[in-house]
Parts: structure tokens; C-alpha cells; sequence
């Protein structure tokens, strides 16, 4: 069984690479999973797309690790802290 | 109202949505796009989640400034979900990323989606806040 890693090693070990996740734990507050385990990866992304089709479970997240965060959501008090320029 | 925050300095605004198809249920990353008439899926994810040509709901084509006009279908995720808003039986194109160059995405969040929002951007500060 494949190790739970965090987010931080995940981008430690697979940085610039396509990563499937499966067991994953992602509130929508966050830009990145807490924790996932990486079920398969590659830096090729139709090599990727073979190896994640095999044996695919059912729930999975796919992405491309680069540090580019999706959007992801903040509190009223963040936004209107950020909006006033305190943050 | 939901506050959301991007990267102000990044050069697209990326955003999750969750998909489901006949087998199988997906996290991919998408374009948030308003310049996309549709929303477009990459046709390898979309055939790993059970579609195929015989899923098809209507014949698509895509005209771009640089190039032939391309010839694609639709086919109907059982739900979708991006924003915090869940569309059921939502209609997506099934498109061929595989040769655009810019690659480390799924496909495009496009305004067939965004128009039923109603949301407010401020791009210097990364916050899109939806009503």
C-alpha cells in the first residue's frame, strides 16, 4: 500500500509532474490536499493519462504539480481584509 | 456570497471542478476562461470516465484565428461541479488537448458556465467573490 504523504512532500518528490491522488483530504479552503496519496505520476502528460486510466478507482484527483494554486476559497473576513489592504 | 482567492501575478486563473461521468468521478484543473464560448474537457480524461462518440449529445466545431476549424462533439457529465455551484447532466466538449503546447491543464471553464454567475473580479488584489 502507497504511503499518505502531505502536501509538501508531494511537491518535494513530484514537482513538475502530473499526479493522480486518490485517499486525498482537500477542504475547499485550501489551495493544495492536506494530505493524498499519489496513486501514479509522471512528467509526461500522455504517459500520465495511460497509467491513470489503468485500473482507475473511482474517485480521483488529477493535477499538475507547478505551485500555481487554483482558486480556492477564504472567509468574509479574509476577503474584506485583503480588500482593505491589511493582508 | 463565496470569496475566492487567486494569484494576482500567475497568467490564468485556474479552477477545480469536480467531474463525474458513467464509471467514474474526477478532480481536474480548468481555465477559468470567458473567452470560451463552452466548457471544454480534455477528450483522454473524458473517455477514462466511460465516454465515448457514442455518447454523443450534438456535433461541435471550433473556429480559431490561426488555424482550420475543428470538428469535436458534446457529451453530458451526470453532474459537474466548480465554484461552489453543481450543474446535473451538464453538457461539456470533448476536446484534444494533446497538441497545445501549454499542457499542464485539463481544459476550460468557459462562459457557458461563468455567465450564470454572478460574481465580481478584482484582479490586483487575486479576489473573485461570487453572489
Amino acid at each position: 500500500m502507497k504511503e499518505k504523504l502531505t502536501w509538501e512532500e508531494i511537491e518535494k518528490r513530484y514537482w513538475h509532474q502530473w499526479v493522480q491522488l486518490v485517499d486525498f483530504d482537500w477542504p475547499d479552503t485550501e489551495p493544495w490536499p492536506l494530505t493524498a496519496v499519489v496513486r501514479v505520476h509522471s512528467p509526461d502528460k500522455r504517459e500520465f493519462n495511460r497509467l491513470a486510466a489503468k485500473d482507475r478507482p473511482n474517485s480521483t484527483a488529477r493535477l499538475y504539480v507547478d505551485g500555481i494554486a487554483p482558486l480556492y476559497r477564504i472567509s468574509d473576513e479574509e476577503a474584506q481584509a485583503i480588500l482593505h489592504g491589511s493582508r | 456570497m463565496l470569496s475566492l482567492r487567486f494569484d494576482p501575478d500567475a497568467d490564468l486563473i485556474l479552477a477545480h471542478a469536480d467531474i463525474k461521468g458513467p464509471n467514474n468521478s474526477e478532480q481536474v484543473r480548468l481555465v477559468f476562461d470567458t473567452g470560451a464560448s463552452r466548457t471544454e474537457i480534455d477528450s483522454e480524461i473524458l473517455t477514462a470516465l466511460g465516454f465515448s462518440e457514442v455518447d454523443k449529445v450534438s456535433d461541435l466545431g471550433f473556429e480559431c484565428v490561426t488555424g482550420p476549424t475543428h470538428e469535436t462533439f458534446s457529451v453530458e457529465l451526470d453532474t459537474f461541479t466548480a465554484l461552489g455551484r453543481t450543474c446535473r447532466n451538464y453538457e461539456v466538449a470533448f476536446v484534444d488537448f494533446s497538441k497545445w503546447k501549454k499542457d499542464q491543464i485539463d481544459g476550460l471553464l468557459g462562459w457557458d458556465f461563468i455567465r450564470r454567475l454572478h460574481y465580481e473580479q478584482n484582479g490586483p488584489k487575486g479576489l473573485l467573490t461570487i453572489y
